[in-house]
Formats: C-alpha cells, sequence, structure tokens
C-alpha cells in the first residue's frame, strides 16, 4: 500500500530505495542527475514521543521522573537495557554514541538533600546541569526536576510540581457518608484532607497563588461558598445567599470569585470580591447558568441550558450578550481552561466524555471513551487534564495528556473520588 | 333459514362498517348500544381510558392532560369532608394515609418541570402552608449522577424552585418555603440503570418538626 | 305429495305459520346473542371472512358489490391479489388522512379551548383574584376559588409545556445550523433570552398584580358580578366544546362514508377493468394465431417460388461475366508488364547509388558516438554510484527529520484535516539558516503558529550527512504538515 503509494511519486527504484530506512518519507519525481528537493509529510497522528533514556538515580527519583514525562504524552522512556555502558553523573559522555537509541539522556545524583540532574543531547552533545534545593516533600524535589527537563526540551512550562484538589466520599448512600476535601501532589501521591464533613463538599476551586481553595459547603441545610488557606487552614464564608451558591472560581488575578448563585430565582453568573464580598451580577437569563471559567482576565465561559439543553457560552465578566461556543450535541459543560485550551464533558448517545478544544477553534478532540466521565481539570500548562470515570460504580481520577497519547490512574484514597481542580503552577 | 343465513352475512357487514366509522375518529369510540345509540368517551393516544377520580367530592372537574400511562389524577385535594385520612392539618403530616405523608416528587431526565401527576400532592402540602403561616418547610432538589455535577447542582436547585412557585400560587409564603439543591451529591439509590436514575431525580419536602 | 297437501290445506297454512315462527325465533335469537358490543364488532367479520381466506377490508368490499364478475376475479387471482393490494393501501392512506383530519381538528378545538380559557382569565384576572379574598370568606365561593386555581394551574402548564417545545426546536434549529456564524448564534441566543426575560417579567408582573389585588378586598356585589360572569363563560364554553364535538362527529361520519362509496367505486371499476381486459386479450390472441398461419403458408410458397427463378437468372449472369472478365485481364496484364520492367530498372541504378552515400555517413557517425558512448559510460558509472549513496544518505537524513519534528509538533486541540506547507533549508550544523517559510496554511492562526513553533522547538534538526557536500537546494525541505 505505502509502496504503491510512493511509485505514485517515484521511480520504482528510487521507491524501492526509500522503502528501506522510513516508510513515509515521501520524494518529489526528480530528473537525473540533479536532485530535487526533499518533500516529507508530517502527519498529527503519531504515537511515539521524543525518545528520553534516564539512568538510575539513587533516591528514587528515577521513576518519578519518568512517570511524569510519560503523563505528558510527549515523550517516550527508553528502557533502562538498551544502555548499560554509560558513565555516572559528571562523568566522560560521548552523545553521538547514543544517537541512534535516544535523543536524550539524564543523569543525577542526591545532592545535599536536594538533587543535581544533567540533561545531554546526543544529537549535539550539548549538556545541561540542573541544580534542585531540598524541600520537606521529596517528591516535589523530584517533580521539579522533571519540570527542568520538560522545559528544555519541549520549550513548554513544566506543570509536575502542582497538586490536585478533589472530594471524597465513603458510604456513599447511607446515612453515615463522610465527605473529605484532599489534596495531593499532581501525581496523586501524598494525600491530605482539609475538611472532613457529614454534609457535600463540592467545587474546589484553587486561588491563582496556589494557597487558598474556595469550595461549596452543605453544612446545616444550606448551601454556602467558604475560602480556606490549605497550610493554617482559616476559612471565611464568602456567600451564603438564600437558595443555591455553587460552582466559585477565581478571576486571574486572584481579587474575584466567579460563581452561580439563585437568590433572585433562577441560577445565574455573579461575580463576587473576594475581599468585599460585594456581588455583580453578569447573567440575567431565566434558564440556568453556572460553572463559570475564566477564559481571560475579562470574560467568562460559562454553561447554559438558555437554548434548551446545556451548551457552553462565553459572556464578558461585565455581562452583556453571551457568544455560543459549543452546537456539537446535546450536552456541553463544565469548562476549565488553560493555557488557550478548554477542557469540558460532552455528552454523546447517553455516554459522558472529556473532551478538549482550542479556546478559538471550533473542532474538538475527544480524550476519554468511559460512559459517566465528569470533572475535567487542566494542567496550567494545558498539556494534561484530571477527570474521574466511573470504575466498578466507583468514580476514581485519570489523568490523560492533551494529545491523549497517555492515560494514567492516579493511586487515591478509599472512598468514591470526585472534582478534581488542578491547582495553578506553585511559587512556594 | 335461507333468510337467516342472508341475515348472517348482511350483519355482520353492517357492523363492520360500523367499525370503520368508529376507527375514522381516532379520539372518539363509538359504542353502539341495544337501542342503536351512540356515546362516546375521550381515550388518550396510547388506549387507556382517562376517568376522573373524585377525591375528597371534587369530582366532575375533567382532567384536561393526558399523559398516557400516568395513572389517574385530579388537581385539587379535598377538604373539610369529615374523612380524617384526609384533612389537611399538621396531625396530618404524621398520618401514613394521609396524602401529607408524600413528600417525594420525581422528575424528568435535564428537566425541572412538574410533571400533573403531582400536582395534588404540591397543592395539598402548599395548602397546609397556608392554613399554618408559622411553618417552615425545606425543598431539596436533587438530581441523578448523569452529566456534570456543578450543572446537577444547578438543576436540582431549579426542580425545588419549580415546586416552590406552584406552592406559592396556592397560597404558601414565600418565607414559609427554603430550596436546596444538592445535585447528585446525595442519591436515594446506587447503580447505573434508569431505574436507579429516575429515583434520584427528586425533590424531597421536608418539615422541620414534622 | 302436492295432492295430500292440497287435500289439507289447513295443514299447510299450520306448516307455514310454524316455519315462520321458528325463522322468527331464530332470528330474534340471532340478534340477541350476537347484539354486538364496540370491542366486538369485529368477530363476526373474522369468522366470515376466514372461509375465504380474504382480508378484512375485501371481503366487505366483495361482499357488498357481489356482482356477476366474482368469479372471474378469483380466477385470475394474481392480478385480483395486486388489485385488492393497491385498493388496500389506498384505503389505508385514507384512513390515515382521515385521522390525520380528525386529530387536527380535536387539537383545534383544543387550542380554541385553550385560548378562550386565556383570553377569559386575562380578562378577568383582576376580579378573579380579588373575589378569591372574598371567597376566602365565604364557604360557598370554595368551589369558585378552586376552579380558578385549577384554571392558573392550567395556564401555567401550557406556558411550561410550549416553552419546553421551543426550547426543544430552538435546540434542534441550532444543531442544523452548527456551522452557520458564531455572531448569528450569539444573536439568537440572546434573542431567546430576551424573550424569555420578557416572559419571565410578565409573569413577575402579574405575580405583583396578584398580590396587589389580594391585599384589597372586595364587596360581596363584585363577588356575585363575578360569579355571573362567570357561568356565562362556563355556559360559553360547554357550548363551543360541544359545537365542537359535533363538528368533529360530523366529520367522521361524512369521512366514512366518503371513503365506502370511494371503495365501491374502485372495486366496480376494477372488476370491469378486469373482465374487458380479458376478454379483449382473448379475441386478439385468437385473431392472432390464425392471421399468422395464413401468413406463414403463403410466406412459404412464395420464397419457394422466388428462390427457384433467382437461382436460374444467376447461373445465367454468372456464366456470361466470366467470359468477358477473362479477355479483359489477359490484355491488360500484357501491358503492365511492360511498363513494370522499364520502371524497375531506373530505380535500381538510383538507389543504389544513394545507399553507397548513406552507408558511408553512417560509419562515420556510429564510430564518433561510438567514442563518445563509451566515455559517458565511464563518467555516469562514476557519478552513479556516488549519486546513489547521496541520495541514500539524503532520504535517512530525512527520515530522521521527520521523526524529530514530529515529536516535538503539538498542534492544538480540535485541527484534524487541517493542513501547512512549510519550507526550510537546514545549515551542516543543523540549524534553520532560511527562517521558516510558511508557504500555505488552511486557516487557523494557531494551527499555523503550532507548526512555526514545532520548527523552532525541533533546533537543532539532525544534522545533514557531512560527506557529500550537499548543496544549498540538497539541504532544502518541504514539509506537508498534516
Amino acid at each position: 500500500m505505502i509502496k504503491k503509494f510512493l511509485s505514485h511519486f517515484l521511480s520504482p527504484s528510487l521507491s524501492r530505495l526509500l522503502l528501506q530506512p522510513i516508510a513515509l518519507v515521501v520524494l518529489l519525481a526528480s530528473s537525473v542527475p540533479a536532485l530535487a528537493e526533499l518533500e516529507l509529510t508530517i502527519s498529527k497522528t503519531s504515537d511515539d514521543g521524543i525518545p528520553i533514556y534516564i539512568a538510575n538515580i539513587p533516591g528514587g527519583a528515577t521513576g518519578v521522573i519518568e512517570g511524569d514525562l510519560k503523563r505528558s504524552g510527549r515523550f517516550t522512556i527508553i528502557e533502562r537495557s538498551k544502555i548499560t555502558n554509560l558513565s555516572a553523573f559528571g562523568g566522560e559522555l560521548n552523545g553521538g554514541e547514543y544517537n541512534d537509541i535516544t535523543d536524550y539522556i539524564v543523569r543525577g545524583k542526591e545532592h545535599e538533600g536536594g538533587l543535581q540532574v544533567e540533561l545531554i543531547s546526543t544529537s549535539d552533545n550539548a549538556k545541561t546541569t540542573y541544580t534542585i534545593s531540598k524541600n520537606t516533600n521529596p517528591r516535589r524535589v523530584f517533580h521539579k526536576a522533571a519540570d527542568k527537563i520538560y522545559e528544555k526540551i519541549t520549550r513548554e512550562k513544566g506543570a509536575f510540581d502542582t497538586r490536585l484538589a478533589y472530594v471524597t466520599v465513603t458510604n456513599k448512600t447511607s446515612d453515615n457518608r463522610q465527605f473529605r476535601l484532599y489534596v495531593s501532589d499532581s501525581d496523586g501521591h501524598k494525600p491530605q484532607v482539609i475538611l472532613t464533613s457529614k454534609q457535600p463538599i463540592m467545587s474546589p476551586a484553587w486561588s491563582p497563588d496556589g494557597k487558598k481553595l474556595a469550595y461549596v459547603s452543605f453544612e446545616d441545610n444550606s448551601s454556602a461558598i467558604y475560602v480556606q488557606d490549605i497550610f493554617t487552614g482559616e476559612k471565611f464564608m464568602l456567600s451564603s445567599r438564600e437558595g443555591s451558591n455553587s460552582a466559585p472560581a477565581w478571576s486571574p488575578d486572584g481579587t474575584k470569585v466567579a460563581m452561580s448563585l439563585s437568590f433572585n430565582g433562577s441560577p445565574d453568573i455573579y461575580i463576587v470580591d473576594a475581599k468585599s464580598g460585594d456581588f455583580t451580577r453578569v447573567t440575567t437569563s431565566s434558564a440556568i447558568d453556572t460553572e463559570p471559567s475564566w477564559s481571560g482576565t475579562n470574560s467568562i465561559v460559562f454553561t447554559s441550558d438558555r437554548g434548551g439543553s446545556p451548551q457552553l457560552y462565553q459572556i464578558a465578566a461585565t455581562g452583556g450578550k453571551a457568544k455560543r461556543l459549543t452546537f456539537d450535541g446535546k450536552y456541553n459543560s463544565a469548562a476549565d481552561i488553560a493555557n488557550k485550551k478548554l477542557a469540558f464533558i460532552t455528552g454523546n448517545r447517553g455516554a459522558y466524555n472529556v473532551a478538549i478544544k482550542s479556546l478559538s477553534g471550533e473542532g474538538k478532540d475527544f480524550l476519554s471513551n468511559g460512559t459517566l466521565d465528569e470533572s475535567p481539570t487542566l494542567s496550567p500548562n494545558g498539556a494534561m487534564v484530571a477527570y474521574t470515570t466511573m470504575k466498578n460504580g466507583e468514580n476514581s481520577l485519570a489523568v490523560v495528556s492533551d494529545n491523549s497519547k497517555a492515560r494514567q490512574f492516579l493511586t487515591s484514597p478509599v472512598g468514591d473520588i470526585r472534582e478534581p481542580a488542578w491547582s495553578p503552577y506553585l511559587n512556594h | 333459514m335461507r333468510s337467516i343465513r342472508t341475515k348472517l352475512v348482511v350483519l355482520p357487514i353492517l357492523l363492520s362498517a360500523l367499525t370503520i366509522v368508529g376507527c375514522s375518529s381516532q379520539n372518539v369510540d363509538k359504542d353502539t348500544t341495544a337501542d342503536g345509540s351512540i356515546t362516546s368517551s375521550t381515550t388518550t393516544e396510547d388506549g387507556t381510558k382517562t376517568g376522573t377520580v373524585g377525591a375528597g367530592g371534587a369530582s366532575g372537574v375533567n382532567s384536561k392532560d393526558s399523559q398516557g400511562d400516568r395513572s389517574n389524577f385530579n388537581y385539587l385535594p379535598g377538604e373539610n369532608n369529615g374523612n380524617n385520612t384526609n384533612d389537611i392539618t399538621l396531625a396530618g403530616l404524621n398520618n401514613p394515609d394521609n396524602l401529607l405523608s408524600q413528600r417525594i416528587i420525581y422528575f424528568d431526565y435535564d428537566k425541572a418541570a412538574i410533571r400533573p401527576e403531582y400536582m395534588v400532592l404540591i397543592n395539598t402540602h402548599a395548602k397546609l402552608l397556608a392554613k399554618y403561616p408559622s411553618l417552615k418547610m425545606r425543598l431539596e432538589g436533587h438530581a441523578d449522577e448523569r452529566g456534570s455535577r456543578a450543572y446537577n447542582v444547578a438543576l436540582s436547585e431549579s426542580r425545588a424552585q419549580s415546586v416552590k412557585n406552584i406552592m406559592g400560587v396556592q397560597g404558601a409564603l414565600s418565607s414559609q418555603i427554603k430550596t436546596i439543591g444538592y445535585g447528585e451529591e446525595i442519591p436515594i439509590v446506587r447503580g447505573q440503570s434508569q431505574e436507579s436514575w429516575q429515583k434520584n431525580r427528586r425533590v424531597e419536602i421536608k418539615y422541620d418538626d414534622y | 305429495m302436492l295432492k295430500v297437501l292440497l287435500r289439507h290445506p289447513g295443514a299447510v297454512l299450520g306448516a307455514i305459520i310454524l316455519h315462520l315462527l321458528l325463522g322468527g325465533l331464530f332470528f330474534f335469537s340471532f340478534d340477541w346473542s350476537e347484539k354486538p358490543d364496540l370491542h366486538e364488532a369485529g368477530i363476526p367479520i373474522a369468522i366470515i371472512t376466514e372461509g375465504s381466506l380474504e382480508t378484512q377490508a375485501n371481503s366487505v368490499a366483495e361482499e357488498e358489490s357481489a356482482k356477476p364478475s366474482e368469479k372471474q376475479i378469483i380466477k385470475e387471482k394474481q392480478e385480483a391479489t395486486d388489485a385488492k393490494e393497491k385498493a388496500e393501501k389506498l384505503e389505508q392512506q385514507k384512513i390515515a388522512e382521515a385521522q390525520k383530519k380528525a386529530t387536527a381538528e380535536k387539537k383545534k378545538i383544543a387550542k380554541k379551548q385553550a385560548e378562550a380559557q386565556k383570553k377569559a382569565e386575562a380578562e378577568k384576572q383582576k376580579a378573579a383574584l380579588a373575589a378569591a379574598q372574598a371567597l376566602k370568606l365565604k364557604k360557598e365561593s370554595d368551589n369558585k376559588k378552586r376552579l380558578q386555581l385549577e384554571a392558573k394551574q392550567e395556564e401555567e402548564r401550557l406556558e411550561r409545556e410550549a416553552a419546553e417545545q421551543e426550547k426543544a426546536i430552538a435546540e434542534r434549529e441550532a444543531q442544523r445550523k452548527a456551522d452557520e456564524a458564531e455572531k448569528a448564534q450569539a444573536e439568537k441566543a440572546q434573542a431567546e433570552a430576551e424573550a424569555k426575560e420578557q416572559d419571565k417579567k410578565e409573569q413577575t408582573a402579574k405575580l405583583e398584580a396578584e398580590q396587589i389585588e389580594k391585599e384589597k378586598k372586595l364587596a360581596a356585589k363584585k363577588a356575585a358580578e363575578k360569579k355571573a360572569e362567570e357561568k356565562a363563560e362556563k355556559e360559553a364554553e360547554r357550548k363551543a366544546q360541544k359545537l365542537a364535538e359535533k363538528k368533529a362527529k360530523d366529520k367522521a361520519k361524512k369521512e366514512a362514508a366518503k371513503k365506502e362509496a370511494a371503495k365501491k367505486r374502485a372495486e366496480e371499476k376494477k372488476q370491469e377493468r378486469l373482465a374487458k381486459e380479458k376478454a379483449e386479450k382473448k379475441a386478439a390472441a385468437l385473431a392472432a394465431e390464425r392471421k399468422k398461419e395464413k401468413e406463414a403458408e403463403e410466406a412459404a410458397e412464395r420464397k419457394l417460388a422466388e428462390k427457384r427463378k433467382a437461382e436460374e437468372a444467376e447461373r445465367a449472369k454468372a456464366a456470361k461475366e466470366k467470359a468477358e472478365k477473362e479477355a479483359a485481364a489477359k490484355a491488360a496484364a500484357e501491358k503492365a508488364e511492360r511498363e513494370k520492367a522499364e520502371a524497375l530498372a531506373a530505380k535500381k541504378a538510383e538507389y543504389h547509388r544513394k545507399w553507397q552515400e548513406a552507408q558511408a555517413k553512417k560509419k562515420a557517425e556510429a564510430a564518433a558516438a561510438d567514442a563518445k558512448r563509451k566515455s559517458d559510460a565511464e563518467a555516469a558509472a562514476r557519478n552513479k554510484s556516488l549519486e546513489k549513496a547521496k541520495y541514500g544518505a539524503l532520504v535517512s537524513w530525512g527520515g530522521k527529520i521527520q521523526q524529530h519534528v514530529k515529536r516535538r509538533w503539538h498542534p492544538p486541540p480540535g485541527t484534524k484535516g487541517e493542513q501547512a506547507k512549510v519550507r526550510i533549508t537546514i545549515s551542516n550544523s543543523g540549524f534553520i539558516s532560511s527562517g521558516i517559510q510558511i508557504k500555505s496554511c488552511s486557516g487557523n492562526p494557531e494551527f499555523c503558529a503550532s507548526v512555526k513553533e514545532a520548527f523552532e522547538r525541533s533546533e537543532p534538526l539532525p544534522r545533514p550527512p557531512s560527506k557529500y557536500n550537499l548543496s544549498k537546494s540538497d539541504r532544502t525541505i518541504t514539509f506537508k504538515m498534516d
């Protein structure tokens, strides 16, 4: 098939020659002796990433770094057994020797409680060394190293040293049900309980500084939105209007929180000043308006059923006319935005899946294939999406890369897991 | 004998002709009675007959809503008819035979509209509120697990408000009723089936002390 | 036996009376036991039709028309079945139409009722609401309030359903026009929202009005007035309903009658047509057969005679022609031979001269070509191995570049089908020396930017094979990004 396709462009001898090294190189038919310019085809659909070899680093960094890079869907980890004669950290290394096996080699060693890693490009033997200082959470040191490597190679900020907040429920249908708000590393490790309640806890949302969480609580038979410092545990109530107080979302500058309130009748989008608690109304429809997500400093994407079914709309934070963003399917909701990408839930023939689209573009790509997938949340660099998926009647936490090449299920505490929220980049 | 056979043949033809006449009008069935007179009765689209069940003497109110398989109902609760089980009193709240002991209203998928068969139940509770202005009620809305969680909170809140709006028309005061949307957080039953989902799409009526 | 009967006229009379009585009894009992209930009306038909193995509708039609052509129909079973099917279809269509009409009629009536109710409700809302307050006080007015509330609920339900319907329609419309301009969509959504908002405002206004009115206390006089009005309204409603029902009934009856007549007509026509067709066919077939036989005989005779004649004539003609031809040919041949000999001699001389000249020229050319070929072949052999090796190296380098860039390209989501063409020149150290030239890109600027970024991210690219001293054009590559 490929042969036939190529021979369409090339003389038979050339096409035979061509098929030997690689299959997909396409050359335009050339008149001998002068060679024509090479013409190559590069397709979006590819299954491999940038090959990288990570030498064994004492202290457990290797596995963490490998897991991080793999999860991004941008790397292929070269098996440890493929290179056996590698010199230790700092030793002589002729990159060209390994050029056919891998594009990059990573070596590292423990250093003053922290870590030192060097990244060697096998094509030009260029070497970069990074020193990462120690941290009370040693895994954060490894994640930071992974971020450095990721950034150097992809020229995109790494988002491995970040956190996830999520809610778990034990005894889902009994009166002994217990809701817990957790914060963990971005790979699901080191979960810590932030809040426990007999009543539902919902919709955790990170402040842009990564220090506070806004969430919905249902204490005393009514809903309210609280803001809690994840380090000190200090909290205050931001909104407890009559009816529903739900779906908080911090503005990019951290001064305001968008939310859905129903004290005026139907649920509408409001913006509340995080300090003064002053309210500004954004939407005024009599339909359901909820799930705000900031698409810029002054615009909000939200879910509304004003057209008869839940769809995504975009509106200025000051209000006005809303622009419909989704037209495909009967159910599009739960938008999350990062780095010009928009992850959302789309209903398709009774199944609810995670999809991703460009904030400005029309098309979308499916990222999940379960039947009841929920709550997509983008990593701050937009390269990964965490979401929940139903497995054996319980929700579990998964992370998928934006190109859907990599998917990992994260380890998580007992119970039904729900509503993950990916933190911003951490500056502390 | 000959004449009788002819009759045997002719009569069915007549009857079949009548049947055809009957069929040509889908919603009006004609009953040919012994004396040849024709009576009619309304029939719903799927063929089940809707009669009117008079409760508490409120008979003769014709249901204009034919919802097919849904059970018979009328809009108006009974009152002052000396039947203890249907008394709209605080005592009725604790009587398992009284309509007031029914406290759950179910909904269609992704809808906050009240199904007509729940009008009596809602109106009965509304009358109780109207009768006892100091009585307080909580309407707790719920959704099934499909779709996004925050949207389901809004949806269940809208369901609770639909119920509240009807109660307001019946004379209940807005200050007596509190709504709360729990979304899909507190299901009654587990499981991924139409049946479980239906049971979870609901508004629960709650009185503080009853 | 006749004689015996004549002799006893009394007995005959008795027998007749007895028969009549028996007959009457039978008829009466038949009428009694078979008195059809609506739901059993179909049963006697089924019994009759089982015998003739016909469908219900058809058997009815046949029994009614009962014409002499009936036997023929059974004979021509195939045709008849076809026709029946057609008739059936026609009938079904008609029934369907009738049903549709009836349904439409019913809907219309329902609509009218609803409208009337709404209108009345609007007109009297003030009075009604005020009355509601008064009615609370009086036991007698309890019933009235109930009715009013019921009407209100009904109205609300209708509104709600209408709103839902509108929503559903809007949704479908939106789906269908998914590709239309966003602006139009946004405006549409806005319009919807505004319309809804308007509705809501109206409702709110209504509710407010209600509240105000409730607070006012109305005199009993007004309540009485209202009662009267309501009575009148109800009366009107009832009348309208009756009228509508009557209309529907009449219409259904008419429809049925029409159908019956149409059925009869169709059956009669069908039978007539079938009989006629059969007769015509038979007659035609007979006539045709006879004619064919006669014609065949005559044709055979004629052919035989003609053949004999033609044979004789041909024989004579051939003999004559042969003699003439032989004479002419002989003379022509002699002449031609003479001329040919002369021409040949002249040609031979000329050709020989030319051939000698050409031969000499060819020899010289061949020698020159041979020399050139030899030197060319030597050069080509040298080049060919070089070109081949160089080309191979280029291709394998191209493969490396392709893979390298592909792994570093992160097109934005939802850009399936988008394409771009990029041209770059790569320096010997693997850097892009020409700048990244985007030759073409399908639309989306974000996608085009991702293509450019892919190459930026890819530097340094795999270095070109060094030992072949590649020219700039060798190191220039066009990429198709899809």
